[in-house]
């Protein structure tokens, strides 16, 4: 297993679409959590990153500030990439995150509609979009008239419409049965090697990691620091036979090694 | 034993889909027969114990009677004149209640200091009962129109106002959180995320103070007017009418059901995504 060093020399490539120094974020309320401790890190245009860890020790938080809609307490995020009409980067949640008075064409449509983007040619695209996500036929159809795999297709959808550069996924595979799961993996996997955006998901799942990524980023039980930052080492075009091989079941099970400490560590909060 | 072949396996499932579907509809037609039947049995048993004298008919008229009262109510146009008076002030009271009480529960549910200043005023000014500051309306205004309707105005907005905003503070976190990480903000972020949201709590509002308003108008004629339904029904109180009483209370009964029912239609217009089960426009396939 190859493990690159985490960047903390101040010199920003312009290779790199997020570069990420001494980031702490804590949250201030009845109770005061510190969700993310000196965080440092470099993501490469065009890469796929997958950040996995405890419950809580906040991922998703990290997520949030590279996304801009949550801001780091200390430290900074450069971004490389201007901010144009679109955001730089456009999210996908784990759910509720459509608009369930918006039909699946005006959903997909939001993000451009909020760029001041001019009907038709919203339209236009975010039909092309639906298509790509198969969701052809249902573009008149409510959110609530869909299944919970269709309506994670209409926010993914809406991420790559919106034309944005990078791509934030929290969990988006979450909520889904196992078999649907499978299938939108294989298309998020086929939808990024067309579009090479920089990706970064959070996910629980090691497996989900490992076949998406070409990197994944361990995060530490809470306070939330950066265990270790591995390369993942299958080609692409990726699809799921590499499940069946012998490098991932030996990488999984050494990915689940050095979590299991922190997940136990995690527990404690719980 | 059936041999079973493909056809009249076909065969067997549709018998009994068949079978299932025509029970379904036995039930349904049922259910219809019951509840109409039901009323007019009691209707019935009304008529025939005002007859046999087993009820008092002087104070509950027999159905028969009602109803010849009511036509001749309706013929000498006297039901039409209390009708008018009565939906005049609560369409006015109403209109003029809902929008004020829409637009203060959206500036307060945007704009925090607006909310600071007002909420907690008007959650005291709720628990008043809207009727009881006729008396003050009457004195200020004197015996016209706008004491009347101020009633309605007062009672709906309230309803309104309070529903709204909790409407808006309801709003799910994610959704506020999918809307501003796709930078919807200021005029876009109330039009496309915030008020769409927060109708059907609107809705809910309008749906509640209609009911109230028709009380209140109700009550507010009893005493401070000489026309109205409210006004038909307690006049014949004191005249001793019980027919004429019994017309007005189904009249005010069968206006508070229609704007009720109008009300629905409105939510079902504006709230297509709630209750379609049905793309919302014909898809165009191609």
């Amino acid at each position: 297993m190859s493990h690159s060093t985490v960047a903390t020399e101040v010199d920003t490539s312009e290779t790199d679409a997020f570069v990420v120094r001494d980031v702490s974020k804590v949250f201030t309320g009845a109770k005061r959590v510190q969700a993310l401790s000196d965080i440092n890190l470099r993501l490469k245009k065009g890469s796929f990153t997958c950040i996995v860890g405890p419950s809580g020790c906040g991922k998703s938080t990290l997520l949030r500030i590279l996304g801009e809609i949550e801001t780091a307490t200390a430290g900074e995020v450069q971004h490389n990439v201007q901010a144009a009409k679109v955001p730089r980067s456009a999210f996908v949640f784990q759910e509720h995150g459509v608009f369930p008075w918006f039909d699946v064409l005006q959903n997909v449509a939001f993000g451009e509609q909020m760029a001041s983007v001019g009907k038709k040619e919203r339209e236009a695209n975010a039909r092309h979009w639906i298509t790509e996500v198969g969701l052809t036929g249902f573009e008149n159809s409510y959110p609530h008239q869909l299944s919970g795999g269709m309506r994670q297709r209409i926010a993914i959808a809406r991420a790559f419409a919106t034309g944005s550069p990078n791509l934030l996924m929290d969990e988006p595979l979450g909520a889904l049965d196992a078999q649907t799961r499978i299938l939108m993996q294989e298309q998020l996997v086929r939808l990024w090697e067309a579009e090479r955006k920089t990706v970064v998901l959070v996910t629980h799942s090691i497996d989900e990691a490992l076949l998406l990524g070409d990197q994944i980023v361990m995060m530490s039980a809470r306070p939330g620091r950066i265990k270790e930052i591995i390369d993942v080492p299958f080609g692409r075009p990726r699809n799921l036979d590499v499940e069946g091989t012998a490098e991932f079941a030996r990488m999984k099970q050494e990915i689940w090694e050095s979590l299991r400490d922190e997940v136990q560590a995690s527990m404690k909060f719980a | 034993m059936i041999t079973t072949t493909p056809q009249n396996r076909e065969a067997v499932l549709e018998a009994a889909i068949e079978r299932e579907n025509s029970h379904e509809r036995r039930l349904k037609s049922r259910d219809v027969t019951l509840a109409i039947a039901t009323p007019l049995v009691l209707l019935a048993a009304w008529e025939i114990a005002a007859a046999t004298g087993f009820i008092d008919p002087r104070l509950f008229s027999p159905p028969s009677a009602i109803a010849v009262r009511g036509a001749e109510m309706v013929a000498s146009g006297e039901l039409f004149g209390h009708v008018f008076a009565t939906v005049a002030r609560l369409a006015t009271g109403l209109v003029i209640g809902a929008v004020a009480g829409i637009l203060a529960g959206l500036v307060m549910g945007v704009w925090r200091p607006v909310r600071a200043a007002f909420e907690p005023m008007f959650t005291a000014l709720y628990a008043l009962p809207k009727i009881a500051i006729l008396p003050l309306l009457l004195l200020i205004f004197g015996l016209t129109e706008t004491p009347k309707i101020l009633a309605v105005v007062i009672s709906v907005f309230f309803v309104v106002q309070i529903n709204t905003l909790s409407g808006i503070i309801q709003i799910d976190g994610r959704i506020t959180e999918a809307a501003r990480a796709y930078k919807a903000t200021g005029w876009r972020l109330f039009r496309y995320v915030l008020l769409p949201a927060a109708l059907p709590a609107i809705m809910t509002g309008l749906r509640v103070s209609a009911g109230m308003a028709v009380i209140v108008i109700t009550a507010v004629e009893f005493v401070a007017s000489n026309n109205g339904l409210g006004y038909l029904i307690w006049n014949s109180w004191q005249l001793f009418q019980p027919s004429t009483m019994f017309v007005g209370l189904i009249t005010v009964s069968i206006i508070g059901a229609l704007i009720t029912g109008a009300i629905i239609l409105l939510e079902r217009a504006m709230l297509p995504w709630k209750h379609s089960n049905q793309p919302r426009k014909k898809a165009k396939t191609q």
